[in-house]
């Protein structure tokens, strides 16, 4: 059973990392319906696994990972039917914020991340967030080394890419 | 700069752009696991498959002196053992799957349970017409009281037990001829794509995509 005192500091630790939820949700979903579908998959996800977070990897790695996780296995269709019920048993901060409106780059950005492979477009997400190697390699379970080979690999791939669709925009 | 970089820029714009424009929206929600829907599906054909190969079991003790009897309950008795099996072993590796794990190596389990899953159900599929038809009949006859060896007789058995062996290459094949034909409805379209190994191949080469990323 969950105590005030785990739910608060939750919430306090969501609060603070709220934009990997929108990020994700916005990458791995297409529609608004299935963002928030998802989100709240995400999030309720989080507070399953809360309790068990001891605070051995930054809390912010684990949640990518659990994000990350559930994102692709909602964008591989694993999960199939909403599952939300309003209760008050089980109080969780609602998932996604208010989206702001999105400029036509921001709208391309996600384009191309959601034309990548689930796990390609998480080491793009990643990598764009301003995640060190390492750090990468620790959400993701693969060396750094390897992050480093498939990021210059993605560049190449998407070099020609955003370079016309930018183009495109203007 | 590398384009990527330029995609990290325009990134961090937007990133600065959700700091201002989040905020709490409080709301109530009821919590599930992703997988414990799968899981209590999973449990319940666990324990329907454990209280079968009871009954079959005490079956067997009971006529055992019957060959007319005793093999159709072997048949069916072996079959929902192996489904027992089955289940018990996805059901153990889907409980493993711990979601704040590193994601190839999740995704990769979860991958390996999806072609579990799909190559368990091909099989239950192509098997399970040639259990739950003949041997089946002959128990369930023999529980109302009547002789299936006598009525519908010898002959309707081995003919029908020679068409279920038939069917099931004949199946196979079929559902890969003419599977995209077969499949007008949501359900004929699944029961082909199981039967012809679409969804086990799909499932297998996304696992063996996942795993050549987790490798490099």
């Amino acid at each position: 059973m969950a105590t005030p005192a785990l739910q608060a500091q939750f919430e306090q630790q969501i609060e603070q990392h709220r934009k990997v939820l929108y990020k994700i949700s916005r990458s791995y979903a297409q529609t608004r319906e299935d963002q928030e579908d998802l989100a709240q998959e995400i999030l309720v996800q989080l507070w399953r696994s809360f309790a068990r977070f001891d605070g051995r990897s930054l809390f912010l790695t684990w949640m990518y990972r659990v994000a990350l996780n559930t994102a692709i296995s909602f964008a591989r269709r694993e999960f199939t039917q909403k599952r939300y019920v309003v209760t008050v048993e089980d109080r969780l901060l609602a998932a996604l914020p208010d989206r702001p409106p999105e400029t036509g780059e921001e709208t391309l950005l996600y384009d191309i991340l959601q034309q990548l492979d689930p796990l390609p477009r998480a080491l793009l997400l990643l990598y764009l967030d301003g995640n060190r190697y390492q750090e990468i390699a620790d959400v993701l379970g693969i060396s750094p080394t390897n992050v480093a080979t498939k990021l210059s690999r993605l560049k190449e791939t998407l070099r020609d890419t955003y370079a016309k669709r930018k183009v495109n925009l203007k | 700069m590398t384009k990527l970089e330029e995609m990290q820029q325009a990134w961090q714009q937007l990133d600065r752009k959700l700091e201002h424009a989040v905020r709490s929206n409080e709301q109530l929600l009821r919590v599930h696991s992703p997988l414990r829907r799968l899981a209590w599906r999973l449990s319940l054909e666990a324990a329907v498959g454990a209280a079968a190969v009871l009954w079959m079991g005490d079956f067997l003790a009971r006529h055992a002196a019957r060959p007319g009897l005793l093999w159709p309950a072997v048949v069916l008795d072996l079959w929902l053992i192996l489904f027992l099996a089955n289940t018990i072993g996805q059901l153990v590796a889907a409980r493993r799957i711990d979601f704040t794990g590193a994601v190839a190596d999740v995704q990769l389990q979860l991958a390996a349970l999806r072609v579990r899953k799909f190559s368990a159900l091909r099989w239950e599929l192509l098997t399970g017409q040639l259990v739950w038809w003949i041997p089946f009949t002959i128990l369930l006859l023999h529980a109302v009281g009547v002789n299936a060896y006598r009525v519908p007789g010898t002959t309707f058995l081995a003919v029908n037990l020679g068409l279920s062996v038939a069917i099931i290459p004949l199946s196979v094949w079929s559902a890969k001829r003419w599977g995209d034909r077969l499949s007008h409805t949501r359900f004929g379209r699944w029961l082909a794509d199981q039967l012809a190994g679409h969804s086990l191949t799909e499932a297998q080469q996304y696992a063996a995509a996942l795993s050549a990323f987790e490798h490099g």
